[in-house]
């Protein structure tokens, strides 16, 4: 199991738990981000900006600092 | 809760004009944010209303009255939510206006591509007993992709009616018709609106919606590429995004000049034309201070300001595409890092961007920030963006004094100058402002703009400058001619005196005194300033350039748009920061500040430029 945040381009993982305080763990409920959810890695910003997801067919920017907090496991390239 | 909540400013206004306004079948619109929801409700309405792949940029209530089958029915556009249980201050605002006023019927717009994720919001509002109409939007991006959806067998699952449509293209519209016909026909009227406690009470709903959706709602395993895919390789590359990114912004500044300019020439011939032939024969009789005060006054104040039309028409025009096509989304994931480290963040960055048009939607659009640090020094940054009435006093001056090569790179400094200022202004805020804000939102698919939504939307924001042109701009050039027409009697006019006690303050910065009048009636309504220069140097449009170009230098002139671009927003901008901070503190201090530095930064530029013997 590792973070969201150290998935690289391209991965695809599947939302394990998510280790945030409830008003980001809602907020990212409205977003599709929910343990079972498949997640794919499009890029990652540079200078530790944001990273580029898609959950299903909605694509995300996704703050790293929040993607540190969603456990995943990885399911290959 | 009722309107007067004080918690809840925004929405008081709008609630209780809704409210009084109510007389037949009143229906809202509800859905996520960039569920199409705006561009479903121009369609049925016709109404010019500005629609963006922004989230959460639908933010005052807009209503609209239709015919559906033999009635007129009310139909009001409510903010894009997630859910009835969020916490941004949209929720709150959806939550208070269903609490707050009846409705007979919601309309629910959802992204047919994403039903995953729109569905809970569908099944929250199915628990309020009010009747519902499901429509569900983009059938041409969900063929794209290959999602399907069985949406009889939802509609059998929910107890009311779920409808394919694709509001882009107008797929469907007949059966949308007939259904919200419908809806609005249903006996009798209600008339309570929804309970709070009910509202209060709601589960999340995420169990519920996921089994309604089980097995009726199909999603490949693996997505086809589309063309969103594709662009995006290229204007979100690692190291040629940003580049990208700056070498748009600069187009669509060439664009608006070269595009706009040589309109702008024809009418304001045309207006001087009009001058010439129409009213000084026709004023020829009238007393002298009559003819000064209508045709310097009034005449030509006004009409150099609406000289401006073409050129403002194709700005918007222009960034109604940007906002629209959902490159905005792509701007905020390539500035994000660099924000972050000025304690702004990627959306803050697109506010500055929307900013351009008019400082205050962007101000009102931070309202889909959650941290209230986080808002306030954005609030801070937007008025540093260049809107389109400091636009026309750089267009003029740059026209006038540069040659047409250097123009436009001219402008593009000045917008350089806007970044540069913001990007200060946060560095130096941050500390104060700390905060942790959890940033997620959706990068929504690339779409071509509605051409005609383009046309309406920059017809609109034209004429609500018409219409400020006809007010506040009038009355600020009449007051300009008295300040620089009184005392009649001779002697120094109020404008000259005025202009002496402020010299210690402006002789540092190569501002001339007669400006100052210009300069402080300009806090009213920026778009005064030019007409109430062509009062102050009493000549038309056309010579205004003449006189300015005899009077002051490029220097002198650099500092004044300098002075401009950053000294005190408008009122109402300012008006805005009070309303959204909820502090006249706060109000203030932006005022202050953004005076103070627009002081600094135009004597640094002007002695520095002296020193080097520019």
């Amino acid at each position: 199991m590792t973070s969201l945040a150290t998935l690289a381009a391209h991965h695809r993982a599947q939302v394990v738990a998510i280790d945030l305080p409830d008003t980001e763990r809602q907020r990212l409920s409205a977003f599709g981000i929910l343990p079972g959810a498949q997640v794919q890695v499009f890029r990652r910003a540079a200078l530790g900006g944001p990273l580029h997801v898609a959950v299903g067919a909605t694509q995300l920017l996704l703050r790293r600092l929040l993607a540190e907090g969603i456990r995943v496991e990885l399911q290959g390239a | 809760m009722t309107a007067s909540c004080p918690k809840c400013p925004p929405s008081g206004a709008g609630l209780s004009a809704i409210e009084a306004a109510r007389q037949g079948r009143r229906l809202a619109v509800v859905g996520l944010p960039n569920a199409g929801k705006s561009t479903f409700f121009n369609r049925l309405t016709g109404l010019s209303q500005r629609v963006g792949n922004w989230p959460g940029l639908t933010i005052d209530l807009a209503s609209a009255k239709v015919v559906l089958g033999a009635r007129a029915v009310e139909v009001v556009d409510l903010p894009g939510i997630h859910d009835l249980s969020g916490y941004s201050e949209d929720e709150a605002v959806v939550r208070e206006v269903l609490a707050g006023s009846v409705f007979d019927g919601l309309v629910v717009v959802v992204n047919g591509a994403q039903l995953d994720r729109h569905w809970r919001l569908v099944w929250q509002l199915a628990q309020l007993d009010l009747p519902l109409v499901v429509l569900v939007n983009m059938q041409d991006e969900m063929r794209q992709l290959g999602i399907r959806a069985d949406l009889d067998a939802l509609s059998a699952r929910l107890g009311a009616p779920v409808l394919a449509m694709s509001a882009r293209k107008g797929e469907n519209w007949p059966a949308v018709r007939a259904a919200l016909t419908q809806l609005a026909a249903q006996i009798p009227a209600r008339e309570a609106p929804v309970a709070i406690a009910t509202l209060d009470a709601l589960p999340a709903g995420l169990e519920e919606a996921r089994a309604m959706l089980a097995g009726v709602h199909h999603v490949p395993a693996t997505l086809p590429a589309t063309w969103t895919t594709r662009i995006d390789q290229l204007l979100l590359h690692p190291w040629l995004g940003l580049p990208m990114f700056a070498v748009l912004m600069a187009l669509i500044f060439q664009a608006t000049y070269l595009l706009g300019t040589p309109m702008q020439e024809e009418l304001g011939a045309g207006l001087d034309w009009v001058q010439a032939q129409w009213w000084q024969p026709a004023l020829a009789s009238a007393p002298a201070w009559l003819q000064s005060l209508l045709l310097e006054g009034v005449w030509q104040g006004v009409s150099t300001v609406l000289t401006f039309v073409p050129i403002l028409f194709v700005f918007f025009v222009l960034m109604a595409v940007v906002e629209d096509s959902g490159y905005l989304a792509r701007a905020a994931f390539l500035m994000d890092a660099w924000m972050t480290r000025l304690g702004l963040d990627g959306r803050s960055f697109v506010m500055h961007l929307m900013g351009f048009g008019c400082n205050v939607p962007a101000i009102l659009g931070t309202r889909i920030m959650r941290e209230r640090r986080l808002r306030w020094l954005t609030m801070l940054v937007i008025p540093f963006s260049v809107c389109s009435a400091r636009l026309q006093v750089f267009l003029f001056f740059v026209s006038t004094l540069f040659s047409a090569q250097a123009a436009p790179w001219v402008l593009l400094s000045l917008y350089l100058a806007s970044f540069l200022v913001a990007m200060l202004t946060a560095w130096l805020f941050k500390r104060a402002l700390p905060h942790r804000e959890a940033l997620v939102m959706e990068m929504p698919p690339y779409r071509l703009p509605v051409l005609t939504y383009l046309f309406t939307r920059a017809g609109g924001e034209v004429k609500a400058f018409l219409q400020l042109a006809s007010t506040f701009i009038l009355a600020g050039v009449v007051l300009i001619w008295a300040l620089t027409h009184l005392p009649a009697a001779g002697g120094p006019t109020l404008a000259t005196q005025l202009g002496e006690w402020l010299a210690p303050v402006l002789d540092p910065l190569g501002i001339h005194h007669e400006l100052a009048v210009a300069l402080m009636v300009g806090v009213v309504a920026k778009e005064i300033l030019l007409g109430g220069m062509a009062v102050i140097y009493g000549v038309p449009e056309a010579g205004l350039a003449q006189v300015i170009s005899q009077q002051l230098d490029w220097v002198a002139a650099y500092s004044f748009m300098l002075f401009t671009l950053i000294y005190t927003p408008c009122l109402s901008t300012i008006a805005a920061i009070r309303k959204e901070s909820r502090s006249n503190g706060f109000a203030a201090l932006s005022v202050g500040y953004s005076l103070a530095l627009a002081w600094c930064v135009a004597a640094l530029f002007y002695q520095g430029a002296r020193l080097l013997h520019l």
